[in-house]
């Protein structure tokens, strides 16, 4: 597997599970507290809780696979390699304006105090467009050109 | 890129080149391995740099190495 590959698939996996478990969890606490408004401590600890997740798995992993080869590290991107990236980078701009309208849609929907649930709404869009990102080059590398 | 028009007969002639592997061409021509077997396969059509850079490794003009299929 390309080096470049396998550090999409880190990003690819590590995005994917945080998002996994931090947005169920957000909209849990929202359904299930009194009026819909979950303290705000709680909403903080959580928010803090995933990017730390987050921040933590990518250092480690990524920081690993330098270790494990430190040759594709070396190893400049080729033309090939740059072709997928910008063709995965177009494409998920595509989708974070279709994530973004439908973010724009679910926020005109909920209420202003649900500042803290609409700000996520709109990273949720920001997520799946790097979730598409780097899905998009793990399949050009392996099906694509 | 799939399915282009360009083909070429590079498998061939890193086989009369010692078994040249993809790895060795890749190095040579500045590319990885991955980029070499994707161009074998018709997967990825090269820049003429690299197209001329795998030409000159083979000592071979470039339409003798590419071809372009109607």
């Amino acid at each position: 597997m390309p080096f470049r590959e396998k550090r999409a698939w880190i990003s690819f996996v590590v995005i994917g599970l945080v998002s996994i478990v931090y947005y169920p969890m957000l909209v849990t606490a929202y359904m299930t507290a009194d009026n819909h408004q979950p303290s705000f401590a709680y909403l903080h600890e959580l928010a803090f809780a995933a990017i730390m997740a987050f921040i933590v798995l990518e250092i480690l992993l990524h920081v690993g696979l330098r270790f494990i080869t430190p040759e594709g590290e070396r190893m400049p991107k080729d033309e090939r390699e740059r072709f997928i990236e910008a063709r995965a980078t177009q494409i998920a701009y595509l989708s974070l304006i279709v994530f973004g309208v439908m973010a724009a849609v679910l926020i005109l929907h909920h209420p202003g105090s649900w500042s803290w649930f609409n700000a996520n709404i709109a990273i949720f869009a920001i997520v799946m467009a790097e979730i598409v990102k780097y899905g998009m080059i793990i399949y050009q590398h392996r099906w694509g050109s | 890129m799939p399915d282009v028009g360009i083909t070429n007969n590079i498998r061939e002639l890193r086989a009369a080149n010692g078994d040249m592997t993809q790895q060795e061409l890749g190095q040579l021509v500045g590319v990885t391995r991955q980029t070499v077997n994707a161009i074998e396969h018709n997967k990825y059509s090269p820049s003429l740099e690299v197209a001329f850079k795998i030409a000159q490794v083979f000592g071979k003009p470039l339409e003798e190495v590419f071809f372009y299929k109607k």
